[in-house]
């Protein structure tokens, strides 16, 4: 997956999507991890990331990034990369 | 060299919680860098805000209402006119289109401008005409039937499911979830706004703005889409967000073109989830949210002002995105000179004294 090019993020984990006016806020993590996204990088590149920066078990980080990637999708912040 | 003086007749100075697009346009004009003007207030009541705000009108005089009669209506403007020497006129009420649109000439014969759709065009339009308009240019209408009679409520079960919209001709829209709601609401509207009563199909999605200006050749000169962000009780936008809807600019243009419209416009549309646009309703002049367009980067009252005065206005297509606004309310102190003035004599100058 990967965000869709029109989403803008600040600094302070702020998403905004022009074509629906719709606003957003996430904590530091998932500012993170949705800038790793609209770098490019693959979902289990920002796993590997993640988990050399913070003191996570893996169950809990790939349980919590399933989540954090389920609300994007249903906020319609992301696509799959083939689009 | 001096720019020459125009001086606008402008209507909708009630800036309530239910606002008329007056304040804003005249704010548009004025923020102009190329026109010179002197604003002419036209007011229905003698507490619409705009009479009394600061910076707005430099003169208001009342009007009396449409419904008054046609020559009684013209009688006064064309007293206005005597005064001021009126070169153009706004009119910014959906219910006094029609009398302006059929006054056209005359006004012209009389120096006065406007820059308004046709009849046929406001009709065409209009809440009842609204399926058979989709139908002839190719644009998803909720379905919608006009009601004359508490009679015809019983059978809408047979097309409609609940909830459904009812609607006044002109303004207003409530939700119902069942027919004793219909019956309440129809009952408010037809006292309201008179008959018929317009049902719709209610779609459930975000609602979508955007306001235009056809230049009556076919040609979109500004469009701005806008979502509402904060609705009040009355369904106005309190708070509103500009978007990058290409779908929404594409429907718009199309319309325009088709249409050949002249003067302003707003789009409501429903976008539903799926991504499908429906439109609920065509509103026949600027509204009032325009001033947002404004900051946004489409001065579209000074655009209108200037095709009205014959000067080629070229195509605006770019504006700020994420530009937002926020209503609210301020008490503005007057003194009861004021009120005694426009109530006594119909007409209030504006005084920095205020």
């Amino acid at each position: 997956m990967r965000i869709k090019p029109t989403i803008a993020i600040n600094d302070n984990g702020f998403l905004f999507d022009p074509n629906t006016g719709e606003s957003y806020t996430t904590n530091p993590v998932g500012r993170e991890i949705v800038f790793h996204l609209k770098n490019g990088m693959q979902e289990n590149e920002i796993k590997e990331e993640i988990r050399a920066r913070y003191d996570v078990e893996e169950i809990t980080l790939e349980k919590n990034m399933i989540d954090f990637f389920a609300m994007l999708k249903h906020y319609n912040l992301s696509e799959e990369k083939d689009k | 060299m001096s720019k020459q003086t125009i001086n606008i007749a402008i209507t909708g100075l009630n800036n309530t919680d239910n606002p008329g697009p007056g304040v804003p346009v005249i704010r548009g004009i004025r923020e102009s860098q190329d026109l010179d003007v002197k604003i002419i207030g036209m007011a229905y009541e003698n507490l619409e805000p705009g009479i009394y705000m600061p910076g707005i009108t430099d003169i208001t005089y009342l009007i009396p209402y449409p419904s008054a009669g046609t020559k009684v209506f013209l009688n006064r403007i064309m007293e206005i006119h005597e005064r001021e020497r009126i070169d153009l006129i706004i009119p910014n009420f959906d219910a006094e289109l029609y009398t302006f649109i059929k006054s056209e000439k005359l006004l012209a014969q009389k120096g006065i401008r406007t820059f308004l759709p046709s009849l046929n065009q406001l009709e065409e339009r209009s809440k009842s005409n609204l399926p058979a308009f989709g139908e002839k240019y190719g644009i998803r209408i909720p379905k919608s039937r006009e009601i004359v009679s508490l009679i015809d409520i019983p059978s809408l079960r047979e097309d409609f499911d609940y909830p459904l919209l009812v609607k006044g001709k002109f303004y207003d829209a409530y939700l119902a979830y069942n027919s004793e709601q219909v019956i309440t609401h129809f009952n408010k509207i037809s006292a309201k706004w008179g008959l018929p009563v317009i049902i719709q199909e209610f779609i459930k999605g975000t609602e979508v703005n955007v306001v235009a200006l056809g230049d009556g050749t076919g040609r979109t000169v500004a469009a701005v889409s806008m979502r509402k962000q904060y609705i009040t009780d009355k369904g106005k936008a309190w708070g509103g967000i500009t978007i990058d809807d290409s779908q929404m600019m594409e429907i718009t243009r199309d319309i325009i073109a088709k249409t050949r419209w002249k003067g302003g416009m707003e789009l409501e549309m429903i976008k539903t989830s799926s991504g499908e646009y429906f439109l609920i309703e065509i509103n026949p002049r600027i509204p009032a949210w325009v001033y947002l367009a404004v900051g946004a980067g489409q001065n579209i009252p000074e655009y209108m002002v200037k095709m009205a005065m014959g000067e080629n206005v070229p195509t605006s297509q770019e504006y700020q995105v994420g530009k937002m606004f926020i209503r609210y309310s301020w008490d503005m102190l007057g003194d009861i000179g004021q009120f005694e003035k426009i109530s006594m004599d119909g007409e209030l100058q504006h005084s920095d004294e205020f």
